[in-house]
């Protein structure tokens, strides 16, 4: 796997998580904790889905690398699909705000890796 | 309004979105679309702080066609802060107020959406799951083993372990007949 790639999807993952991170400070400091909590939450996503990269691609290459990353990281926001039906069920505006947040970052990155990835090897 | 009560209204509004919240509620009713797009946050930010809204007394809601509009409570509103400081709780109350918190906090850790996610293994809590559980069964009926296993089934797979518990914390109690649930003490039948 090219280096490239790697270099560019951390950038950008590490990128998203700082802003998440710098906007929950803004929130803390403007006394809306509930929605810094929430993007703390985001901060988190970014950097679960880099170790699911860097776990990857210790062990897999070129096209492998890209299916299973992308099968990875859906069979991850299965769950919180899956979650965020369970809360619509019961009306728990909580949980499906928060599995709402994760799923909106799943998009963001998935959209993303495919974009880097097609740039780079298409 | 218990103490538990008026804490859980402060701490609710110390958020100041929720505050920006009650402010324009008390310009006019609302539906959470029309809050979220005066207030610059997305729908599901609005119905999560409209829940803890509603659940600190502050707000009812009601249904008008496709749309849950939120009115703010007067009778929470129109308290004056030495009305809500006032309260004295008594000492019983005090501490039923702690049990039933503490209640609430195992129930909510280990049952999700009415489900037992695992046995607890302290056997305060255990009793408390397992007192859950036992509202299922009604009174002065008698129940065939199998109709015990069906009703804990509902709650957890391992309905022997929950089933002999339940023997031993004698909130169920058997003979050759069958099964039936035991009145506690404090309890009155249904």
């Amino acid at each position: 796997m090219p280096e490239k790639i790697k270099g560019l999807w951390f950038e950008y993952l590490d990128g998203k998580a700082a802003e998440a991170k710098s906007e929950a400070e803004r929130l803390a400091a403007e006394d809306r904790r509930d929605e810094a909590g929430h993007m703390k939450v985001r901060e988190n996503i970014y950097r679960v889905f880099k170790t699911v990269f860097s776990a990857l691609e210790a062990a897999l290459t070129g096209d492998g690398l890209r299916e299973g990353y992308l099968n990875k990281i859906g069979e991850i926001s299965q769950n919180w699909q899956d979650s965020l039906d369970k809360g619509r069920e019961h009306n728990d505006a909580e949980r499906v705000l928060i599995e709402g947040v994760k799923l909106n970052v799943y998009q963001q990155v998935k959209e993303k890796f495919v974009e880097i990835w097609g740039a780079e090897y298409d | 309004m218990t103490e538990a009560e008026t804490i859980q209204l402060f701490k609710c509004l110390s958020d100041r979105s929720r505050m920006r919240i009650v402010k324009a509620l008390l310009i006019e009713d609302m539906y959470s679309e029309r809050l979220a797009e005066r207030l610059g946050l997305s729908p599901a930010t609005v119905s999560f702080h409209m829940k803890k809204l509603e659940e600190a007394g502050l707000v009812a809601s009601h249904k008008e066609q496709y749309y849950t509009v939120y009115s703010l409570m007067p009778e929470v509103l129109d308290s004056s802060l030495r009305e809500l400081l006032g309260e004295e709780a008594e000492d019983i109350a005090e501490q039923q107020e702690r049990e039933e918190k503490y209640r609430k906090k195992v129930i909510d850790s280990f049952f999700e959406y009415g489900k037992l996610k695992s046995i607890p293994t302290q056997r305060k809590k255990e009793r408390i799951v397992l007192e859950v559980i036992a509202e299922s069964f009604q009174f002065e009926r008698l129940y065939t083993e199998r109709e015990v296993n069906i009703i804990i089934a509902d709650f957890h797979d391992d309905f022997c372990t929950i089933r002999r518990d339940m023997i031993a914390e004698k909130l169920l109690a058997r003979d050759k007949s069958g099964y039936w649930r035991v009145k506690a003490k404090n309890e009155k039948a249904e």
